[in-house]
């Protein structure tokens, strides 16, 4: 049985987190009554013309910065001309043979090695409307309901080479990718609400051959575990085709998540001719290079970078330094909260530990987590004041998170201060030491390990206030070993 | 051009044709494209391409958000409306 390689590229839509749309000034917020943010511009009304966005231009350019693309100095604007009822013009205003950006690569950690993916090109173009179809499916469906509050607002399309070998490796290129245009605040990228969407295209050859096989195209990909799903299914199909001896068709198909297949799409859109022509009615787009120094300097540090900072600047490992720069808001955190404790190991424990783990279970995110980092730093100066000990901070964690209210406040009502003066601590040890004749003798015969023991006895006596390396010392001192 | 490329075209372009233009659009479109192939012929070697007429920069606007149609208006030419959404017939031909 032969030995195949899996070859992918993918096509990603990113809607631009402009305030207004590309070509027109209709507000691009989400959720609006159908219908209500449309003008005759996206309507496609006879007369009316377009007029290009510079925010949008410039986030496109950011998106080519990010993704270590050439930003070219000429582009132009070209007419996709296709007939469906979400385009109002009957064509979209894309970019076809001169792009915007082009010849770029993200870098990806897969198994501990670096893999470079290219980047074709980043192009700037328009949305369509969205339809709503009336029963199970638009196979189905008796008529369709249209919605252009989306069309009009600008996107960039971003092509991979076909670099990616496995479903696996298209899922991580997927989240690096959502992660640098988060980070760059291009899009915000919630394939939930439809600003981030990918096709995949897929075909497999004979390990070794350099020549590509018939690759089919898969739509309808509502997440990135559907897209390595989809991605898993299609080798699979494909394998067993090319292993029977048949031929695998070049066509669309569509991915059932409930089934989890892909199906074959025959619809009328599919035997497209789209014939591309410039649009008349938009200059070319000069962007000169003082402009791109201009956004260059808008760009944040990048992801990468920045966990390679996290490693040197605070000794943090590979791991930590991921973690950390997943999202630009958590890195935001752990830097803020940084800044006021001044101990890296600590607050990335306290981050990636209890914080994360909260925030998780609870459905949110570091930028709106109710703990803010400077109250997290509050709880963290009192475990370095040895006010509290480890284990009291989580339980001041989980009160602060629910109440709100700041560390300090918690341990003096719920009078959880760490015991650490010596008249309260010998009281109790004292106690400890009368119950236990048998332990001491075994500490004061040479038995080290069950010091442990009456530590922990006088723990759980100060209900876990105590200062356990107090203790210990008292314990020592008391027993003369 | 043949009568078979005339109704591609003619297709794709959701353009209906008589029996009559059928009969003599190929060969007087063919006689066009002949006509204008007497470009293919120019040395555009050391010629930069032309994308555009008109030497001027395009113009930009400023991200503002400007008021858009009411909904009224928007849907005023609309035949056939749905609680504010425009409806379509069946968007899938039948096999």
């Amino acid at each position: 049985m032969a030995d195949w390689e899996v070859v992918v590229g993918l096509e990603i839509h990113a809607e631009l987190l402009t305030k207004s749309k590309v070509f027109c000034g209709c507000s691009t917020e989400f959720g609006a009554a159908p219908n209500s943010q449309v003008c005759p511009v996206c309507l496609g009304l006879p007369g009316s013309l377009p007029l290009l966005n510079k925010r949008a231009v410039e986030l496109a350019i950011k998106a080519g910065l990010a993704l270590q693309c050439r930003i070219n100095q000429f582009s132009m604007f070209d007419r996709k001309q296709y007939f469906y009822p979400d385009l109002t013009k009957a064509y979209q205003i894309s970019q076809d043979g001169l792009p915007l950006c082009s010849g770029g690569y993200v870098e990806l950690l897969v198994e501990d090695t670096v893999r470079r993916i290219g980047i074709n090109r980043v192009h700037l173009e328009e949305e369509a409307g969205k339809s709503i179809h009336a029963g199970e499916d638009i196979m189905s469906a008796a008529y369709s309901l249209l919605d252009y509050n989306r069309a009009g607002i600008g996107l960039i399309e971003i092509v991979t080479e076909p670099d990616i070998r496995s479903p696996e490796e298209a899922r991580l290129f997927l989240e690096k990718l959502r992660l640098l245009l988060q980070y760059t605040e291009v899009s915000d990228c919630k394939m939930e609400e439809g600003s981030l969407r990918c096709d995949a295209n897929i075909s497999l050859r004979p390990r070794g051959s350099s020549a590509f096989g018939v690759k089919t195209e898969i739509k309808n990909l509502n997440s990135f575990r559907a897209v390595q799903r989809a991605l898993e299914f299609e080798v699979e199909r494909q394998k067993a085709l090319l292993e029977a001896g048949e031929a695998v068709l070049p066509e669309t198909r569509h991915w059932d998540e409930a089934q989890g297949m892909t199906f074959s799409m025959r619809s009328k859109e599919e035997a497209a001719d789209y014939r591309y022509f410039p649009d008349p009615n938009l200059y070319p787009l000069k962007v000169d290079p003082s402009w791109v120094e201009a956004v260059r300097a808008e760009l944040p540090e990048l992801p990468d970078a920045r966990r390679d900072r996290f490693m040197d600047e605070y000794g943090l490992s590979l791991y930590a330094a991921e973690v950390l720069t997943s999202s630009r808001d958590l890195a935001d955190y752990f830097e803020e909260c940084l800044a006021e404790v001044k101990d890296p190991k600590l607050v990335s424990n306290w981050v990636m530990g209890e914080v994360q783990r909260w925030l998780k279970a609870h459905g949110l995110e570091a930028a709106s987590s109710p703990v803010r980092p400077k109250d997290l730093a509050g709880l963290l100066g009192l475990i370095q004041q040895n006010a509290v000990s480890n284990i009291v901070a989580k339980d001041v964690l989980e009160e602060m998170f629910t109440t709100g209210k700041p560390a300090e406040v918690i341990v003096e009502e719920k009078g959880w201060k760490q015991i650490s003066d010596d008249e309260s601590l010998e009281a109790m040890i004292l106690e400890v030491l009368e119950a236990n004749p048998g332990p001491v003798a075994d500490v004061k015969a040479g038995k080290a390990k069950a010091i442990g023991f009456l530590v922990g006895q006088v723990m759980k006596a100060s209900k876990g206030k105590a200062n356990p390396q107090k203790v210990n010392e008292l314990i020592r001192q008391r027993l003369q070993v | 051009m043949t009568l078979q490329e005339l109704k591609t075209i003619a297709a794709t372009a959701r353009v209906g044709l008589t029996e009559k233009e059928k009969e003599i659009f190929p060969e007087q479109i063919s006689q066009i494209i002949s006509h204008i192939q007497a470009l293919d012929g120019v040395d555009t070697h050391d010629t930069a391409p032309t994308y555009y007429p008109i030497k001027q920069a395009g113009f930009l606007r400023d991200d503002e958000v400007e008021p858009s149609l009411t909904r009224e208006q928007a849907l005023a030419n609309c035949p056939d409306v749905v609680d504010g959404y425009f409806r379509v017939p069946r968007i899938i031909e039948e096999e």
